[in-house]
């Protein structure tokens, strides 16, 4: 018991420090050597990214007072019977489900806890839980691209009117449906087919999970009320425009709404204790983001792009290479406000893509959903992930603290990138091909 | 593991795991190995010794005590000492986890429960035991009881031995009291009174 202390308190030493020192050295870097600008950087660095964030976390913390997300835990356990293989497909399919229309930082914020409890019950090894999380952050990066309303990038390809909302709808969805499962089945193979840690059983680690919740109940009331105010903060972002109600400000009211709604229920935000470390993560990438943004490495890109052919397909796939290659270093946000001038010039009338532009954006969002993928600070969701795991005291069968970090995502991350741009590869040129525009 | 058994206490964690088909071995790295094939005692016949008592403070969690405490009607108050050692979502589950009916306070580490009096209330632990006028306890509910006796707690000390075996060998995480100093009463197999005070 002494030792497990000893260790838990090592291993939850110093995260955000690590972040923040390695983005101050790398912003000097950029600035001394890429020329990079801090003002800027600080005008593009997306405040509102982590505003959301915070927002989205303090009401995922008043769900989790309703027991919902227990139950919904415990009912995980059942169904897999303890075998983490099923809750592969289980939690892909949720995510899929709630992330087609929330960004992929709501998404993971309310599936982590329940299949962060489900996966400390089962103690399966740190491979598995590298395995299931790298499979998640792929597939949450499928869900926010399969509809115009998912994640950031979507929303912004809308709103600069290269496409409509049902072109993109009834291409985009097969699409990332098709993608995201056949990551699952991917990953179901990879998965060890037997695999607990210490001693445990499947059918051991479900008694006590369901021991641990016997008695735990649902309220009800609280329960509804929340998903009341949270279906209409979707509808919120999905119909009201942003220049009328920005996204945050619908994030923090919806928080506030809900915080009254289930007061008087003993359920509050807990303010007090809210986890920083996400935050400060997530603000220490997304400032190496904005620098990189302003050196002027992305334009040259755009500029070279348009000068190497005029052929569909070839023009196409430079640019989902391209797009991929800038996502992946530059954040999804990031990439797709850079790029998508490119995507817009290259699609206007006269222009290589003109008679394809629907596919040329399904495409485009299909780069930066690989791209999202290929590192785990690709993606804002990568970052709260691996915050999240190191917070939740997940142990190994040695009792050390389990954790996700860059190293241990970039195989996975490599992998997941490959299959989504291989996917996406094969349905342009399809795409090209059936509309008669592939040369 | 040893978090489940904290939480959930020996009978509950028991129970769990002869239902999921736990062997032996895999269940003696965390408890006696006496014990793991035995059954216990009803509980709810047990505890009804102490439904007269107005508090009852349980030196660490012990659910299947709680259900049987419910199962008797029981309208007093309990207390429980939760371990230092149980990480703070397990504290969460922990505290949502009690039966209807029944009127719980958790008391962390190193804070007086409070409205406590010697008069009417008991301290109850939940043991194995060992032979030679010993008890296994679990290592927190041993610090507990320790810390209380004779220095800040004059009141019954009740000690309920569930299971009809004698412990042999001690798990990590376990530890060994000398009965009849540590308790004024023994509720189990052989209920006796220890000492005068315990009446």
């Amino acid at each position: 018991m002494t030792t497990t202390t000893a260790t838990r308190s090592r291993a939850a030493a110093p995260g955000p420090i690590r972040w923040l020192a390695g983005a101050a050295l790398v912003g000097s870097l950029l600035v001394l050597l890429g020329g990079a600008d801090v003002v800027e950087a600080f005008e593009l660095f997306p405040v509102e990214v982590l505003m959301i964030f915070m927002a989205l976390d303090l009401f995922t913390g008043l769900v989790a007072q309703t027991g919902i997300l227990d139950a919904l835990a415990l009912g995980a356990a059942r169904r897999s019977r303890g075998q983490h293989r099923r809750l592969l497909a289980f939690f892909a399919a949720v995510l899929m489900g709630i992330g087609v229309a929330n960004n992929n930082l709501t998404s993971l914020l309310i599936v982590m806890p329940p299949l962060i409890t489900v996966m400390r019950a089962m103690r399966v090894s740190p491979r598995t839980i590298h395995l299931t999380f790298a499979m998640l952050l792929a597939v949450g990066n499928c869900a926010g691209a399969a509809t115009p309303v998912g994640d950031f990038p979507a929303l912004l390809i809308m709103a600069a009117g290269v496409t409509t909302f049902t072109d993109y709808l009834f291409l985009a969805f097969p699409l990332f449906a098709a993608t995201a499962a056949v990551l699952v089945m991917l990953y179901r193979c990879i998965s060890p087919r037997s695999d607990t840690a210490e001693t445990s059983t499947p059918a051991m680690c479900l008694a006590l999970i369901e021991a641990r919740h016997r008695y735990s109940r649902v309220d009800v009331p609280a329960a509804t009320r929340l998903g009341a105010i949270f279906v209409a903060m979707v509808l919120c972002w999905v119909f009201v425009p942003p220049a009328t109600m920005p996204p945050v400000l619908i994030s923090w009211l919806g928080m506030a709404i809900g915080s009254v709604a289930v007061a008087g229920r003993g359920i509050g935000p807990r303010l007090t204790t809210f986890d920083l470390d996400p935050a400060l993560e997530i603000a220490a990438v997304a400032f190496v983001a904005a620098l990189i943004s302003t050196t002027g490495a992305i334009a040259w890109i755009t500029r070279a792009i348009e000068d190497v052919s005029t052929t569909p397909v070839v023009v196409l796939l430079l640019l989902m290479v391209v797009t991929t290659a800038v996502c992946a270093v530059v954040d999804a946000g990031g990439a797709a406000t850079a790029l998508l001038p490119l995507v817009a010039g290259l699609s206007a009338p006269g222009a290589p893509l003109d008679d394809v532009r629907a596919i040329t954006v399904v495409a485009f969002a299909a780069s930066i959903c690989a791209g999202s993928s290929l590192l785990l600070t690709s993606a804002t969701a990568g970052q709260l992930m691996s915050a999240k795991i190191e917070a939740a005291d997940l142990l190994d069968g040695d009792g050390r603290a389990v954790r996700f970090t860059f190293k241990d995502y970039l195989r996975l991350g490599a992998m997941n990138c490959g299959v989504q741009l291989l996917i996406a590869v094969a349905w342009s040129v399809t795409a090209l091909a059936i509309a008669g525009e592939l040369l | 593991m040893i978090d489940d058994l904290a939480e959930l206490g020996l009978l509950t964690f028991h129970d769990a795991l002869r239902h999921a088909g736990a062997s032996r071995d895999e269940m003696a790295v965390h408890i006696p190995g006496e014990m793991v094939e035995a059954k216990p005692t009803d509980l709810v016949e047990l505890v009804s010794a102490l439904l007269t008592r107005s508090t009852l403070v349980l030196t660490s969690p012990e659910l299947a005590l709680l259900e049987a405490l419910a199962t008797a009607d029981y309208a007093g108050e309990v207390v429980v000492f939760v371990p230092p050692t149980l990480p703070s979502h397990r504290v969460v589950s922990l505290k949502r986890n009690i039966p209807a009916g029944l009127d719980v306070t958790f008391c962390p580490a190193g804070v007086q429960p409070p409205h406590l009096t010697p008069f009417g209330s008991s301290f109850l632990s939940v043991g194995i035991d060992a032979g030679g006028g010993t008890t296994l306890l679990q290592a927190w509910a041993a610090s507990v009881t320790a810390f209380w006796r004779g220095q800040v707690w004059f009141g019954a000390r009740c000690l309920l031995l569930p299971y009809p075996v004698l412990a042999r060998s001690r798990p990590p995480g376990w530890a060994a009291v000398t009965t009849s100093t540590a308790f004024t009463t023994v509720l189990g197999e052989t209920s006796r009174p220890l000492s005068e005070e315990a009446r």
